[in-house]
């Protein structure tokens, strides 16, 4: 992969987290749709990273890779978990969500297949990618 | 300003406004559907609804509240307010969503008060002394300020002797359990026509997307208008 465009890669990783961010708040807040436990705790791992990433690019900082990757892999994580659950792979009586929104209720479908759950994998896949090549330049470069 | 903060600024900058705008436009879409028949018998008014001002007037206000609810209680002076400051012009239709434990036992207590004439009197007073009645909020404080608490059901029906209404007769009526079901029907209703929180309310059949006074006056205005 050529050095510039692991370079931007970085800033493609800031942008679906950004995304992510404001996606998920504009369902909640917005659209009043209940977040559920594990929506929670991705939230907890991808709203961090909007800051990292962009700190990391605005520093040219290649150790924002070090701090941003464990964070997102935790919350790919729960994505798969919830992925798991919500396409019923996982039995829904494992499921950790007693209060509040149900983690494996339909809210959105989209095309007949996008689903909250599967946008909030995606993101953390594509995050994750783009954060594992990310090279950024060298002053050299 | 270094290069890589302008090309953030300015993706953040394009995200902002997408989204302010994208929330604008939902608003509306979502707000301008009707829902039901404000003057049909739909699931927006039933026939027993209690209902507040003159039947035809042109704007039919439907609050879908819980007696127990807080935010209910803060709200209802001004849902009052805007009753007298659109004198005759909007019409109050009240329907139930017990969300809390006292709820269903509260609203029953209020229909009793009805049979006698006094609904309002003591959906008013419900309200003012929800703090001596209502569930209170915070594990620690609960078990002991509950333990030093007079019961619910106790505390209606001195709330019925101050309205000056028959205790007994509104005992019984409570005790036969005569409104459970209309409370029952109410947020049955309320949750085929999408109510998740109260107080929510519609405004000739349009949902009132965001909660404010402001937002509920416009709302009205707007219904008005046309």
């Amino acid at each position: 992969m050529p050095v510039g465009v692991r370079d931007s890669l970085a800033y493609l990783a800031w942008v679906i987290a950004l995304l992510a961010f404001v996606g998920s708040l504009f369902f909640s807040e917005v659209m009043g749709l209940p977040p559920c436990v594990l929506c929670w705790y991705q939230r907890v791992a991808m709203y961090p990273l909007v800051l990292i990433i962009a700190t990391g690019i605005v520093k040219r900082d290649a150790r924002m890779r070090a701090y941003a990757l464990p964070l997102c892999l935790a919350g790919l994580a729960v994505a798969v978990y919830h992925n798991l659950l919500y396409y019923g792979v996982i039995p829904e009586s494992l499921t950790p969500c007693s209060e509040g929104a149900s983690c494996t209720e339909r809210q959105i479908e989209w095309l007949g297949f996008v689903t909250i759950p599967l946008m909030g994998l995606a993101s953390f896949v594509v995050v994750a990618l783009c954060l594992f090549f990310y090279r950024p330049k060298t002053e050299k470069e | 300003m270094r290069r890589e903060v302008k090309i953030l600024a300015l993706i953040s900058v394009v995200v902002v406004v997408a989204v302010v705008f994208g929330a604008r436009y939902y608003r509306d879409a979502v707000q301008g559907e009707r829902k039901g028949g404000a003057n049909a018998d739909g699931p927006l008014v039933r026939p027993d609804s209690p209902t507040l001002g003159p039947a035809d007037a042109p704007v039919t206000l439907v609050e879908f509240l819980d007696p127990e609810c807080e935010s209910c209680g803060a709200f209802h002076p001004t849902v009052k307010r805007i009753l007298k400051d659109y004198d005759g012009k909007v019409r109050l239709v009240i329907r139930y969503m017990p969300f809390h434990p006292n709820s269903v036992l509260a609203a029953s207590v209020t229909e009793a008060a009805g049979e006698q004439g006094r609904y309002w009197e003591m959906q008013e007073l419900l309200f003012r002394r929800q703090s001596e009645w209502g569930e209170i909020h915070g594990h620690g404080a609960q078990a002991g300020a509950a333990a030093r608490r007079e019961p619910a059901p106790v505390l209606f029906e001195r709330y019925a002797a101050e309205l000056g209404l028959d205790v007994e007769r509104l005992r019984a009526a409570v005790a036969e359990n005569r409104y459970a079901s209309k409370v029952e029907r109410d947020m049955k209703d309320g949750q085929s026509l999408g109510v998740s929180k109260t107080p929510t309310f519609f405004v000739n059949g349009r949902m009132l997307m965001r909660f404010s006074q402001q937002e509920l006056r416009s709302l009205i205005d707007e219904e008005l208008k046309n």
